[in-house]
């Protein structure tokens, strides 16, 4: 018995050698910082190109603009939307978003506002430089540039350090990174292009408006392309999208959603708010309602996936009338009385919303993870994971299938 | 074929003759503790396997608790080194794979989307035991204490949506090398 306990205790002075060892593996990055000049003089037309990482989408007129993110725009000459014909590329790096008017395409490049000459969509030209419009893309994972450089780039290196007790599924440590993702939505009638929910550009009239984490700005286009700033108006914290409607914007925030009003186009003026819980949310809105999907899944932080429908016929007394339990939702439309809602990778619903307060599902095409729509003249413009499809919805009941857009991975 | 089908003659003819002497199949229960630098965490296992003189030979699986839980699968070896009546001294070790228990969804995978991928580690462990035989000696009373390792691991990945930064998700990796002195009761019949 004895040298049993003695046994015992001997392996009992081993446990001061017990040291558990812990490790965490990311990867580091580091910028590669191009010149401006450098990075202005790459923009312009080339041939067509496999689509890779769309983005946003505009529509105008016969053409599609989609966004290449960080890369460009392809241009989709869509005047049969059963065969779509890729006819070129604008590389413009640093590229989100994107808006059109006519001949000009304004679009973000890193931090700048680039404003192009398409009259000639094979040979787009650089017109304008606006500085600093964007300026929470001057810096990323702890880097940021100085005013003769962009971060056009990243070198990536494996690493891993020890760490000490860290509780089993805690993300310690994290980076979190802005999100930008918005579309937007032009007014039917104007000279403007259709652009989709996601947006952080809408053009309205005579002026262009942008967003960024905190801000909106507003561009005088009496020279489409020559936009002057016209004011710079702090809109909120983590806004995300705009959507013009009815000489109002609607800015869609991980809080909430803002509406400004344009009775002053120049200078718009906030009207009212309306906040929910943390989450990511695209909205769009029309005479009564505005309606905004909620999603969790990313950075933006959220333990809800639904529709919300928003009261907003009395502006100073919005009011939340309805909400819809959803699956990961994303960018949506609506014509009429239909509206589409990009359910991420449970493909495109169709809903009948001819009564708000009671929405039913017409329609779920699976298959497909759904980024964002564009719904005018019974063509639906979805972009999703592995490319752009149009559909058919001329039958209320139905979507068809009219064409794809093969993404190259 | 034909030297499959002798083969196979052979071995049955060979298991057969040892089962008819020494062999036995025995099957152990254990339960017990893991202590180690993280606290301490409770443990149980069943090893299933064949005696034959000093060996013992099985493959088992249980539950450690320890840290966070998960269920090693093994193969065990086990050799008597002191016999004397019913009281036996024998050496023990475990090795094989630890797989991690699929917890629920966290309050951190939910909210800020981060997907959890569990990695599967090894095992091993490493036992000084006593036995003492009861009744006829075909049911033993076990204690063992020796040292026990476990690696897990887990890959968090974040979407982010259109990032001004690289790609399109952060990834996490972590391991965890857990090691603990592992006290154990059992039974084996």
């Amino acid at each position: 018995m004895k040298k049993i306990i003695s046994g015992l205790c001997i392996l009992l002075s081993f446990q001061a050698c017990m040291k558990d060892t812990m490790t965490r593996t990311y990867t580091i990055y580091k910028p590669i910082y191009k010149e401006k000049s450098e990075v202005y003089a790459t923009v312009g037309s080339s041939a067509s190109r496999a689509i890779e990482s769309p983005g946003k989408i505009v529509l105008s007129g016969t053409y599609i603009f989609l966004n290449e993110i960080q890369k460009g725009v392809h241009i989709i000459d869509n005047s049969n939307p059963a065969h779509p014909v890729q006819k070129a590329f604008i590389n413009i790096p640093g590229n989100i978003d994107i808006a059109v008017q006519g001949n000009v395409l304004y679009a973000d490049l890193y931090t700048e506002l680039a404003v192009l000459d398409i009259s000639d969509p094979l040979h787009a030209r650089l017109v304008k430089i606006i500085p600093n419009v964007f300026p929470e893309q001057s810096f990323a994972n702890g880097f940021a540039t100085d005013s003769l450089h962009f971060i056009a780039g990243w070198t990536k290196k494996d690493t891993t350090v020890s760490i000490h007790s860290d509780p089993i599924s805690y993300p310690g440590g994290v980076v979190f990174l802005i999100n930008s993702a918005n579309q937007s939505v032009l007014v039917p009638g104007t000279k403007s292009a259709i652009s989709g929910s996601m947006a952080r550009f809408a053009l309205i009239g005579q002026y262009l408006y942008t967003v960024d984490n905190h801000s909106l700005r507003s561009f005088s286009l009496s020279n489409p392309l020559q936009p002057q700033e016209a004011a710079n108006i702090s809109a909120g914290w983590d806004i995300e999208t705009i959507y013009p409607f009815n000489n109002k914007l609607f800015l869609g925030s991980k809080e909430g959603m803002f509406v400004f009003d344009l009775s002053n186009p120049a200078k718009p003026a906030r009207q009212t708010q309306f906040t929910h819980g943390r989450a990511c949310d695209p909205v769009i809105a029309d005479d009564n309602y505005a309606y905004i999907t909620l999603r969790n899944g990313t950075t933006c932080g959220a333990t809800l996936n639904e529709l919300e429908v928003v009261d907003i016929s009395n502006l100073s007394a919005t009011n939340l009338v309805k909400t819809y339990s959803l699956t990961n939702p994303y960018g949506l439309a609506k014509d009429n009385n239909l509206l589409f809602i990009c359910d991420g990778t449970e493909g495109i619903k169709m809903f009948n919303a001819a009564d708000p307060l009671n929405i039913t599902l017409k329609k779920h095409i699976g298959g497909l993870e759904t980024y964002d729509a564009i719904a005018w003249n019974k063509n639906l413009i979805v972009v999703a994971k592995d490319g752009l499809y149009q559909f058919d919805y001329s039958n209320p009941g139905d979507l068809l299938l009219k064409s794809k857009l093969a993404i190259n991975h | 074929m034909k030297n499959f089908l002798a083969l196979l003659l052979f071995t049955f003819i060979s298991i057969e003759a040892i089962t008819q002497e020494r062999i036995r199949f025995s099957l152990q229960n254990f339960a017990g503790l893991l202590t180690g630098e993280n606290g301490s965490g409770v443990q149980f296992q069943t090893i299933s396997g064949i005696r034959y003189k000093k060996w013992n030979a099985g493959i088992g699986t249980g539950i450690d608790g320890y840290y966070s839980f998960s269920s090693p699968v093994f193969l065990s070896l086990n050799r008597s080194i002191f016999k004397r009546g019913k009281n036996d001294f024998s050496l023990s070790i475990n090795g094989g794979i630890n797989l991690p228990w699929k917890n629920v969804q966290n309050h951190y995978e939910s909210f800020w989307g981060y997907k959890i991928t569990k990695l599967t580690g090894a095992y091993w462990q490493g036992c000084v035991n006593y036995g003492i035989s009861l009744g006829k000696r075909k049911h033993i009373l076990l204690a063992q204490a020796g040292f026990s390792y476990k690696h897990m691991g887990e890959i968090m990945k974040q979407t982010v949506i259109n990032p001004p930064s690289p790609g399109d998700q952060d990834t996490y990796r972590y391991d965890y090398y857990l090691k603990t002195l592992s006290f154990k009761i059992g039974w084996e019949f």
